[in-house]
Order: structure tokens, then sequence, then C-alpha cells
């Protein structure tokens, strides 16, 4: 019975489709805006999509107490919020706009609103608390970081990877297939935020000058009660995640990640799966994990050396990052951003064979290796000077042995970056 | 009976008395130089003292200075297009220039042709292939390797995509063959030592031989030494660099191992890869990074690494197993990799072979040394010096940065560079210009009426 006004509103939006679809117009208008942001506009314009989400602009404020000038539309929004309760989910969020296109299908196919609770606030607290302690978990269920992860799609690089990123927004539209208008009202983080900040300044400064309801419910006493319950809930499971994830230290290869990313053990949690770093990538080599490094990694960006390799002339990934996973680097940093250390197995290696090959040092665009004379072996060696290296995969794409690569770059575990 | 004893001694008297008699002869003509002892049978002849002298041009030491006067050299030929080495480049060029219609004469330091492949032993060719199996070796070259294929035991490993490996007295048995064909002038034994310039252009070279040091005149040069002996001398800018500098070898009775005894050793080192003749593989060496244009380095590397290659071959024979491998022969000719390279009017970047650049004047295709990339275009520029006029590079010292190196050296991009200078030279003599103001679409046309892939 608690539903019924929801389902009211439900059915009158059902019934007159021409008004609803008019009041979705500037939903419309931000969500074709996000897309030609994402699909056709050069960096770091991609960014302002996630970047406009307050979640994140808090979250990454909180996790890395750095703030790009591209959060500002975040920060803009969430003050709003903290008066207009749910103004943003009305008028401007482009997944909310996607998601009642489904709820719409949905309920024409005749399924109806079920109860839930209000997980999104429990989540919107989760990623704020994982975040004080640098670990922003869950916060890729931001809905902008959704649906900007689904763009990947159209990144022209036809390998599988990036349609990967489209799981995110897809299993959101099947919710409200399903379950019509659930994944808005009752399980966004970045709804349950909103819900959240709103309740806040009521208490603060009283429910009058706060303005619009208090969405979906009627009665604005009932979405907030529960409220202090629900935040130390979420509080203590994002503590108490984030402190799990700094302890624990899983034993599986780790993938490499893009130049200037944060340590591994945060960057799972610091990346918000956009894609914006996947589609920057003009030579592809920047992918969704596909779930190969476990399931803590899935869709977070990982490098593959198999056709290509980090060119020294672009650091397009590291501008487009909206969440701080990738710290911007420039082309004069880029040299000494270590991406991960090349290890050469001379068994495989074919100048341990005596045969003639020199690519790797030919290909290397940093003259970080030579081939050094082995006086004992009688024949040549690979060497790395790792002053010049910063792991960028030429050798590697370059290397002629198959199936295996005699050089391969591996993790740089010791430190993420070289100094200087 | 006695009458024959008697014959016999007699004859044997009669022989020995007539050698001490032409002896005596031989000896008492002191002036007659050039006259060979017809009735003997041997070869011979005196120099007259005082003829030597008047030609003799000895240096001498003074100041503590080494100083040789000036001298006159005698012209030994004069020729339309003088390739300058022997090697795949030279063969290739001399080949195409005479195939192209001029006289072409040949001149090589050692007594066979092949160079690095055949001396050297550099017997897997490697570089006529890219990314995707085509084949960009084409021309002089492939008709080589047709030839091998007809030849019994010449060549293995002859498949599509496949480096093949050849024998090298094959090879240097059919180079013989198609120079002798295409009528090429041959100079073996003939050391090309200096350039004979006339301002910026070159008029021919001279060697050094048994003969002395002699000149050969010619309206175009081909410098196919590979290290750029030619050019250097007549004055073209040109970059000195050091590669690996090793010894090649081959061991045999590969085929008589024991399999079954060597299966709990440790496989030993250098054991090479399989060449024509079976049991017989060849050793590759790299060798240190060294100045292959130094005496003293050479030799250094030669007595360093003809004393591993035993060492090494002594310790693969101590294997289980392995007590019949023997040392089949180190190569003649030490495995120097690249020197001189020319400043050439254009030069072939790694930049250039990524990005696929295509050149208007382009000359040649090159491939890659173990099918990783794509082809590469070589332009006509790659060949000519900056300045220096009347002399084309070919082979391993045409004009590249220092990341191409490594494929410029290839055998079959030595083909092909070798066959475009020939075309080249060619129709510049027969057009009567200097090598730079060549027309290369006509080189480019005949260079594919030679059945050359320009891409």
């Amino acid at each position: 019975m608690n539903e019924q006004p929801a389902d009211t509103q439900g059915e009158a939006a059902w019934r007159a489709p021409a008004r609803v679809l008019l009041r979705q117009l500037p939903r419309l208008a931000a969500l074709a805006i996000a897309v030609m942001l994402l699909c056709a506009a050069a960096e770091p314009w991609p960014i302002l999509v996630p970047a406009t989400s307050p979640l994140v602009a808090a979250a990454t404020w909180f996790s890395t107490w750095t703030v790009s000038a591209f959060a500002v539309p975040g920060w803009v929004i969430g003050l709003v919020a903290c008066w207009w309760h749910r103004g943003f989910c009305r008028w401007l969020c482009p997944t909310g706009c996607c998601a009642d296109g489904a709820s719409w299908v949905g309920r024409r196919c005749g399924r109806r609103p079920r109860r839930s609770p209000r997980i999104g606030q429990v989540l919107a607290v989760v990623v704020l608390a994982g975040a004080a302690l640098g670990y922003p978990v869950l916060l890729w269920l931001d809905p902008l970081a959704l649906l900007s992860g689904a763009a990947g799609v159209h990144s022209g690089h036809l390998n599988f990877s990036p349609s990967w990123g489209a799981l995110g927004l897809g299993l959101v539209l099947m919710m409200s297939l399903l379950w019509p208008h659930v994944w808005c009202r009752r399980l966004c983080p970045l709804g349950g935020l909103q819900d959240v900040l709103a309740a806040t300044m009521r208490r603060a400064v009283g429910s009058s000058s706060i303005r619009g309801r208090p969405w979906p419910s009627a009665s604005p006493a009932r979405s907030v009660t529960g409220l202090p319950r629900r935040a130390f809930l979420g509080g203590a499971v994002g503590l108490a995640w984030a402190a799990l994830l700094a302890r624990w230290n899983p034993q599986r290869p780790r993938p490499l990640r893009p130049p200037g990313a944060a340590e591994d053990e945060r960057f799972p949690s610091l990346c918000l799966r956009c894609g914006n770093c996947v589609r920057a990538c003009p030579a592809g080599i920047v992918q969704s994990d596909t779930g190969r490094h476990g399931v803590g990694g899935l869709l977070a960006p990982l490098l593959s050396f198999d056709d290509d390799y980090c060119w020294e002339s672009c650091n397009r990934c590291t501008l487009v990052c909206p969440s701080g996973a990738i710290s911007p680097v420039t082309l004069a940093q880029k040299p000494h951003t270590r991406i991960g250390v090349p290890q050469v197995d001379m068994n495989i290696c074919l100048l341990g064979d005596d045969r003639e090959c020199a690519i790797c040092r030919n290909r290397c665009p940093y003259d970080a290796i030579r081939l050094v004379f082995d006086e004992a072996e009688y024949t040549l060696t690979p060497r790395v000077d790792l002053q010049r290296c910063n792991g960028c995969g030429a050798c590697q794409v370059a290397c002629p042995t198959q199936p295996r690569k005699a050089i391969e770059i591996g993790r740089w575990d010791s430190g993420q970056k070289l100094s200087g | 009976m006695d009458d024959a004893m008697n014959r016999r001694d007699w004859l044997r008297k009669l022989t020995i008395s007539g050698a001490a008699a032409g002896l005596g002869a031989s000896a008492a003509r002191v002036t007659a130089a050039q006259n060979p002892g017809e009735q003997s049978g041997f070869q011979s002849s005196v120099i007259n003292p005082r003829e030597v002298q008047a030609q003799r041009c000895n240096p001498s030491v003074e100041n503590g200075r080494v100083l040789q006067p000036a001298r006159e050299l005698p012209v030994l030929h004069t020729t339309d297009v003088l390739v300058v080495g022997g090697g795949p480049a030279g063969v290739c060029a001399a080949i195409a220039a005479r195939r192209t219609g001029v006289d072409a004469t040949l001149v090589e330091r050692y007594g066979h042709f092949g160079g690095l492949w055949t001396g050297g032993l550099v017997l897997l060719v490697i570089g006529h292939i890219v990314k995707g199996g085509q084949q960009v070796c084409q021309g002089i070259g492939e008709e080589m390797m047709r030839r091998l294929d007809g030849m019994e035991g010449a060549i293995v490993d002859r498949r599509p995509g496949v480096a093949p490996t050849v024998d090298a007295e094959a090879v240097k048995y059919l180079m013989v063959e198609m120079i002798e064909e295409a009528g090429v002038k041959v100079l073996l034994h003939c050391w090309g030592v200096d350039a004979i310039v006339k301002g910026d252009q070159v008029q021919g070279a001279v060697f050094e031989s048994k003969s002395g040091r002699q000149a050969i005149l010619a309206r175009t040069v081909i410098d196919a030494t590979g290290d750029g002996d030619l050019f250097a001398a007549a004055g073209a800018t040109y970059e000195r660099r050091s590669h690996n500098v090793g010894l090649v070898s081959r061991i045999g009775n590969l085929d008589r191992v024991d399999r079954g005894r060597a299966a709990g050793a440790t496989e030993p080192r250098h054991l090479g890869s399989i060449t024509p003749v079976p049991g017989v593989r060849w050793v590759n060496m790299h060798g240190p990074e060294v100045d292959g244009l130094d005496v003293e380095v050479l030799t250094r590397m030669e007595l360093n690494h003809r004393k591993f290659i035993w060492n090494n071959v002594m310790k693969t024979r101590h294997t289980p197993g392995y007590e019949q491998v023997y040392l089949v022969e180190t190569a003649p000719q030490l495995g120097v990799r690249i020197t001189r390279v020319l400043r050439g009017l254009q030069t072939v970047t790694l930049d250039d072979l990524k990005n696929g650049t295509r050149y208007p004047d382009v000359i040649g295709v090159g491939g890659a040394s173990n099918g990783e990339h794509g082809p590469w275009q070589i332009p006509y520029g790659a060949l000519v010096p900056e300045r220096t006029d009347n002399v084309l590079a070919a082979g391993r010292c045409i004009s590249a940065e220092i990341r191409m190196a490594d494929l410029v050296r290839l055998i079959p991009n030595c083909f092909v560079t070798g066959h475009a200078a020939g075309v080249a030279a060619a129709v510049a003599v027969q057009d009567g210009c200097l090598v730079r103001n060549v027309e290369v679409t006509k080189v480019q046309q005949v260079l594919r009426d030679q059945g050359a892939y320009l891409g």
C-alpha cells in the first residue's frame, strides 16, 4: 500500500504519454548532448558526462583530494540538489530518460512497479564512506558512468571489449523493463545521494525551503524515514569494504593499466568504468577487462599489447578520466610515467638461438634497449635500461616470436611511477 | 735385356743433362724477360732488375713519415658500368646493367662471388617476405632463388612464407653461371682501394691485386663493397657505425646424434639450423659490437671467434650423444654487418616503414626480417650520394637511418638495391647523363621489365 501514490503517478504517465513526452524534452536534449560529447567530441570533453554527477565529484574529491575543473557541474548540481530535491533526476538525467523509456515499455507490457528497499541511499553512503578511505567502491554504479560506458560500443575499434561497457546500462534498462521505475526510485546511488542531501537540508533548514516533492513518494516524511539507519549501514559497509580492500592483496596476476593510473589496489575502486579512456585510445590498446583478472576489476581499463603499443605521441586516455583513477600525464611526463617493465625470456628470444633479430631495439621509441654481447654465452642479450624505458610495449608488439613473445611487459609492483 | 737397361739409363742421363742445360741457359739469359721455357713445359720468366727499378715507386721514410711518390697506374680495363664488390648486391647490379644493354665489369676481392652470403656462410635467406606472407623480393634475386630450386642440394625450406637456406657452393656456382650468361667482364682477386675522381665525378676505381695497383676506367661506378669503400674514397658523405661482428661456421654429423643418450643431458648451445647438406648445420654468431673498419679489431675478432668456435664444438662433442659432431669449417669471411652508410639524397627511415611511405622514385620494396611488418619502399635517392656523382651505393651501405640498418643489410634487400643500381647506372650510360639526373620513370620501367617488384 505504501507504493500506491507512486503507482497512481505511473498510471497517469501511462495514460498521458504526450504530456510525459513533453516533460521528457529537457532530458532527451541532455541525452542527445551526452551522446554527442561521448561519441563525437575530442578529449577532454567526454569527461563532462560522468563528471556532471555530484556523486562522482564528491567521491573523487574524498578519495584523491584533487578537484578537476570539469567537476564544477557536478558540484553545482550537488548544491542545487540540496535545495531542489531530485530536480536533476526529473529534468536532466539522461540515464533516467533511458530507464524511464524502458519502464514505459515495461508498463505497456503489463509489468507493475514492485516494492523495493531504498538501496540507492545505502549505496551513496557506501561510495562516500569508502571514498573517505580512498576506495570509492561501487562508484561505477553512478548512472552517468553507466551511460558513458555504454558509448564504448561506438568507439570504432572492432574488438569485443568496448561492448562490455554497455553491460551496466543494459542491466538498468532490463531492470526497468521488468520492474518499471525501480532503478531510478530505489536503486540509483545518485538518486539516493540526492535523497540524503535533501533530507539533511530539510532537517537543517526546515522542509519549507526545500523545493520539490521527495520523489517518488508523495509523503515528504516517507523517503527519509529510516535514513539514519541506512546511512549508518552504508557507512559501515563502505568503511569495512574499503578497509578490506586496503588489506587484501590478491596473488593473481594484475593487469597493466594505462599510464598515470593509480596504484592497482585502489584502481578498480576509483575507476568508474565510464569507458572514456577505452574510447580515447587511438591505438586501441586500452581495453575493458572482461573479467580475466577477477570480478573486482571487471570492465576497468587494462592495456593489451597484442596489436599496438602506447604511442609516445599520445596522452589522450589520461585526459578523459573523471574520477582520478588515471591522472593527467603530459607528453613531457610520459617518458617517465611507468606502465610496466619488459621481461625477456631468452629461451624464446631469437637471439638466444643465434638468429638475426634486433627489432625490439630498433623499435624502442625511447632507445632503452641495448643488445649486449655476453662473452660467456657468446651471444647477444637484450638489456633494458629502466631509466629510459616506461614500458610502452613497442618491443612486445614488434617481437616476432609466436605464440608467446620473447619480450613482454610485466607489472611494475614496487611503485607506480619513476621519479623525474 | 741389357740393351733395354742401357737404353733406359741413357734416357735418364739425357733428361738430367737436358734439365741442367736448360737451367744453365735460363741462368745465362739475364736480359730476356717474358720468355716462357717452351721446351721444358715450365712457365717462367725473369724480370730485369733495372726495368723493375724504373717502375718502382717505393714509399720511403721522410722525417719519420712514410711517403709514397706520385706514380702512373696502368689502366687494366675501360668499361661502361663498373661494379665493385661481388656480393648479392654487386652480382645483381652487374647482371642488371649488362641485361639493360651496356658493358659491365664486376670486380671482386675474393676468389668467388656471393660475399657474405657464400664467403660469410650466411646461408639463411631472410627478408624477402612481409607480414601476411607476400614476397616482395622479385627480379634477379628471385631468379637466382628459382634457379637454385632447380639445382640438386642447393636450397631447402623453399616454401611460401618461409625463410629458405642455401648451400654456399651452389650459390657460388650459380652466380658464375648467371654472370657468364649475361656476359659480364669479371675480375677476381682484385681489391678496390681507391676511386678515380675529377671534381665530384667518379671516373673509375683503383685496384690492388697480384698484378699490382691498376686502374679501371668507367662511365659509372656502383659501390657494392658493403663497406662503402668506393664512395668514401670518392669523398661522399657517410656515417660510420659499429655493429656486431661475428664468424659463422658449419658443423657436421648432427644427424648422427644419439637421441637416446642425449635425452638426459642439457642440449648444447650454438647448434645452428639446417643446410641443404644432410647432417650439416650452419651456426650463426652475433659477436660484439665493434668498428668493422679497424683492422686491429677485425684481427682480434677473427682470432677470438675461431677459438670460441673450436672450443664450443669440443664442448658439444663432450655432451653425451653428440660425440660425432665435428667442425666442418669456419667462414672464410668475417661477418661484418654494418660499417659505413651513405648519406644519400634520401634516407630510408623507420617512420617511413611504419607509415608505409610511398615514393615517386621507388626502385624496390624491402621485406621484413622475420615477417613482423609490412613492405617498405626504397627510393632511388637512397642510392645516390648527396654531392659526389657517377657513383651509386648498393647493398647494405645505402642511405638508411640506424634503426633500419638491420633491414637494409638483409640479403634479399641487397638483391633489390643491387638490381636497381645496375639498371639506373646502365640507363645513365645509355642516356649519357649523370646518375643523379637519370630519368627515374625509365629506370622503373626497365626494372619492371626485368621482373622487379616496385609495390
